[in-house]
């Protein structure tokens, strides 16, 4: 017994002696801000090349340390950045960027016009939507010092828009360090930007560390969401990947994390309650059913779209698929293509919506075998097979049969290039705010997306027109109700992300994911 | 002894061999393309094959294999797809804190184990033997990420006293700051490996205990201590021994699940993440190391039951 009270004083002294060697206090009497902003954040990519991968962590950090020609203001408009004018032919084919003097790269370089065609000439051989816009193998070129310009076959209107958006961005690099990485992914040390943080180390399934660029200067002292001044509020940003939720809002409430990203709904309650926390949300991932368009599936009939259409209730789908916890809703269930807060959102009433009626009527008329439909999902991602199991209850309330093939996300991936394994899937897209930045209509390449003649001459007659104002009529008028009646996609509606913050945190506004410039951390 | 190693030699070569047959086929033959995961849903076909080219998986499975085992043969374990390096590097990178942790969790269940085993076997049938029997039981039926959750509950959002998650190496940070980082997954990861062994070391000193030299010792008067420690327990240490080897192997190869919890890059993480994006180069890497790891414990475990107990070196010997 003595032994055993030996044995607990013994451990009880070490776990102090250890809580003692904590390195998280600070002195009195410094400055009034950390220098260091401790981020917990869920997913580490695979590259941080934001050319060569649409994965969302690679956009939210590459954010951090690379910029682009356009950025994206709080209206989800595009805003010049790294150009100070631009100027565009009234055909809308030919395009001349002014690029704003003075800008240096983390490795000290002045951004010249050359690095900035090489940039966008790789981005174009990397990114699957502007290859829609410039197939025909056009390049930018460099007018001077400060001027790049291209001339293309296709009028391309929304070209700003395209160049100012999240995910497979057009990052400014040197020309060097394109040339050196040749037809590779950029390796950290190639990481450089014109950003007001640094790429400084990438310990492999740890962190990232990025360090504050001295030599950054805004162009200007507004901002509005990624657009304008993006200074650096601490000289260190770490970036921690904790996969596991419970790890990320455990370390908030002990103050190891200043931020913890993409938090379980089910931890709202308990983040609520936490005193020295803030929960802060944002609503930016559109969750859909993607039909399988090629000749491979009966979905490439539009009546058999047009039934799913019928046959699913968005709103018992959505309140499945985000569970609703206390009194915050985290979903909107919303057919639309783009979100309420985005300029392009029509608001407009389906053509196609929720009639089991009129589902078992199309059923009939087309003469329906009894075949099981393949609907894929994974439970990779809970909110995509809680959408599919409640999906397919739906289907079988009209009469239809479904095989249900649960795989994880790498078979799904895979799956994706074989037309004949699969009818229907769900997906969810980030960042799909404007028509350039919605894969469901830009991307032709993978199975499932559209490559509808009618759509690409709309989309061709939208590109044509004068202004982006003319564009968004043309859209919300024309574009959508089309889109909408050949059921391309069934938009199930938004959902939240939440962010556990600390009451130190200063200055946190998410858009469209991280952005942490300007964050400041009280001490 | 030189035949016998020579003739462990020449088993593990043939064991690795049938062994990297089974994991390449395994991993090339499970369901996901490396490509398609890398460049993401919306990638076309041109690019996906232009990837496949660079990633050599345009070749037949039977070139790919041969290419593999030669290179690896030479020490050349390939790259990864997704980590821009070799993946030695890699695993040299990720083998650090599993080591340490691994290490730690051994050395921490082997102290409990031996004291609460023998401690249990000199009361055995008495209070203290059926609480080390309860506490074991505990531990066996306590699976690591519940026992995880729970300490960093008491100790990191209670109490507040070490870190949620995290990792520092000794040298990057110094032995007390690296012991706050690595005392809760080590105790996670030990707790069954303990009473695992707590179990063994128990039932191996009471058949011993009963032998006829136990008892010559206790009438010539020697004390108990000396009894137990000196003569029984070196006695019942073969299948301690072994198991020591398996545990240490075990913990090893499955400390994923504590290193997710607590954020730590060891080769759990390393092999989780790369079996996600279907990394093959990495995955073939980390499961022909730890067999190789396997391996050689259990030739070490085999070289030490002669260290151990003599009788075997003389049979060793005859044969």
């Amino acid at each position: 017994m003595k032994t055993g009270k030996n044995l607990c004083a013994v451990v009880s002294a070490a776990v102090l002696l250890l809580a003692g060697c904590g390195s998280g206090s600070s002195k009195k009497g410094e400055e009034a801000y950390r220098d260091t902003l401790n981020v917990a954040y869920n997913a580490q990519p695979s590259t941080f090349d934001p050319m060569v991968t649409g994965a969302t962590a690679t956009a939210e950090i590459g954010r951090l340390v690379f910029e682009s020609l356009f950025e994206m203001d709080s209206n989800g408009d595009p805003k010049p950045q790294l150009c100070e004018s631009y100027t565009k032919s009234d055909d809308n084919k030919e395009w001349t960027f002014k690029l704003r003097k003075g800008i240096k790269f983390h490795n000290g370089q002045e951004m010249k016009a050359s690095d900035a065609a090489a940039s966008l000439n790789r981005w174009i051989t990397k990114n699957t939507i502007i290859q829609r816009a410039i197939k025909d193998g056009e390049q930018f070129t460099a007018d001077g010092d400060y001027a790049v310009s291209i001339k293309l076959n296709n009028p391309c209107l929304l070209l700003p828009y395209m160049i100012a958006q999240y995910s497979q961005f057009a990052a400014i690099l040197p020309a060097s360090v394109i040339e050196a990485a040749g037809n590779k992914t950029l390796t950290p040390d190639q990481l450089i930007g014109t950003g007001s943080f640094k790429f400084a180390e990438w310990a492999v399934d740890n962190y990232v560390r990025l360090e504050k660029f001295d030599d950054y200067v805004p162009f200007t002292s507004e901002k509005s969401g990624s657009w304008g001044d993006r200074t650096a509020g601490v000289k260190t940003i770490k970036i921690y990947f904790i996969t596991d939720p419970q790890t990320r809002i455990n370390g908030l409430e002990t103050g190891e994390y200043d931020i913890a990203a993409s938090l379980s709904y089910t931890d709202i309650p308990r983040l609520k309650a936490m005193n020295s926390t803030k929960m802060i949300t944002e609503n930016f991932n559109v969750l859909t059913i993607t039909m399988n368009k090629s000749k491979d599936s009966i979905m490439n009939n539009v009546k058999w779209r047009q039934i799913i259409g019928y046959a699913v209730n968005l709103d018992e789908i959505m309140e499945g698929a985000i569970p609703t916890v206390g009194d915050y809703k985290a979903y909107k269930a919303d057919a639309s293509y783009f979100g309420q807060t985005s300029p392009w959102y029509s608001g407009m009433k389906q053509n196609i919506s929720y009639d089991p009626g009129k589902a078992k009527v199309l059923i009939k008329e087309i003469g329906y075998d009894g075949t099981p439909l393949k609907m894929m999902t994974t439970e990779a991602y809970p909110e995509f097979y809680n959408a599919t199991l409640i999906m397919k209850q739906q289907l079988e309330a009209v009469g239809l049969k479904v095989d249900l093939q649960v795989m994880d996300w790498g078979t799904m991936l895979t799956r994706l290039g074989d037309t004949t394994t699969f009818d229907l899937y769900p997906m969810n897209y980030p960042f799909a705010d404007n028509p350039a930045s919605n894969m469901t209509l830009m991307k032709t390449n993978a199975s499932g997306f559209t490559n509808d003649p009618k759509l690409n001459d709309l989309m061709l007659q939208m590109q044509a027109l004068p202004s982006f104002d003319a564009a968004k009529k043309f859209w919300k008028e024309t574009i959508e109700p089309y889109c909408s009646d050949e059921v391309f996609i069934i938009n199930l509606g938004s959902y939240d992300y939440i962010y556990g913050v600390s009451g130190k945190v200063e200055g946190f506004k998410p858009y469209y994911g991280l952005a942490l410039w300007g964050v400041k951390v009280a001490q | 002894m030189g035949k016998f190693i020579a003739k462990r030699i020449g088993s593990t070569v043939c064991t690795l061999l049938i062994l990297s047959v089974f994991i390449f086929l395994l991993i090339h033959l499970t369901p996901g393309d490396p490509a398609r995961i890398l460049l993401g849903s919306d990638a076309s076909a041109e690019s996906v094959a232009l990837l496949h080219e660079e990633m050599g998986l345009n070749r037949p499975l039977f070139q790919q294999y041969f290419s593999w085992v030669g290179k690896a043969v030479c020490g050349n374990l390939g790259t990864s797809y997704t980590r821009n390096g070799t993946v030695t590097h890699a695993i040299n990178q990720a083998m650090g804190p599993t080591l340490v942790l691994s290490l730690w969790a051994l050395l921490l269940s082997i102290v409990i184990a031996i004291t609460s085993g023998v401690y249990a076997a000199r009361r055995k049938g008495k209070a203290g033997d059926s609480g080390v029997i309860a506490f074991s039981l505990l531990g066996i039926s306590t699976p690591s990420f519940l026992l995880s959750l729970f300490l960093v509950l008491i100790f990191s959002v209670g109490l507040k006293w070490l870190p949620v998650a995290g990792y520092k190496s000794i040298a990057e940070a110094g032995l007390l700051i690296h012991l706050r980082y690595i005392i809760l997954p080590v105790i996670s990861l030990a707790m069954m490996q303990a009473a695992v062994l707590t179990r063994m070391t128990r039932s191996s000193i009471i058949d011993v205990i009963n032998n006829d030299y136990i008892k010559a010792a206790k009438a010539k008067g020697l004390a108990e201590r000396a009894i137990l420690y000196k003569h029984a327990l070196k006695n019942a240490m073969i299948p301690i021994l072994t198991t020591i080897g398996q545990t240490f192997a075990l913990l090893l190869s499955g400390a994923a699940v504590v290193e997710t919890v607590f954020g730590i890059p060891g080769i759990g993480q390393l092999i989780v993440s790369s079996v996600t994006k279907r990394d093959y180069p990495v995955i073939q890497g980390i499961v022909l190391v730890i067999s190789l790891i396997y391996v050689v414990i259990n030739f070490v475990i085999d070289l030490l039951y002669g260290v151990v107990d003599p009788r075997m070196r003389i049979t060793a010997k005859q044969e």
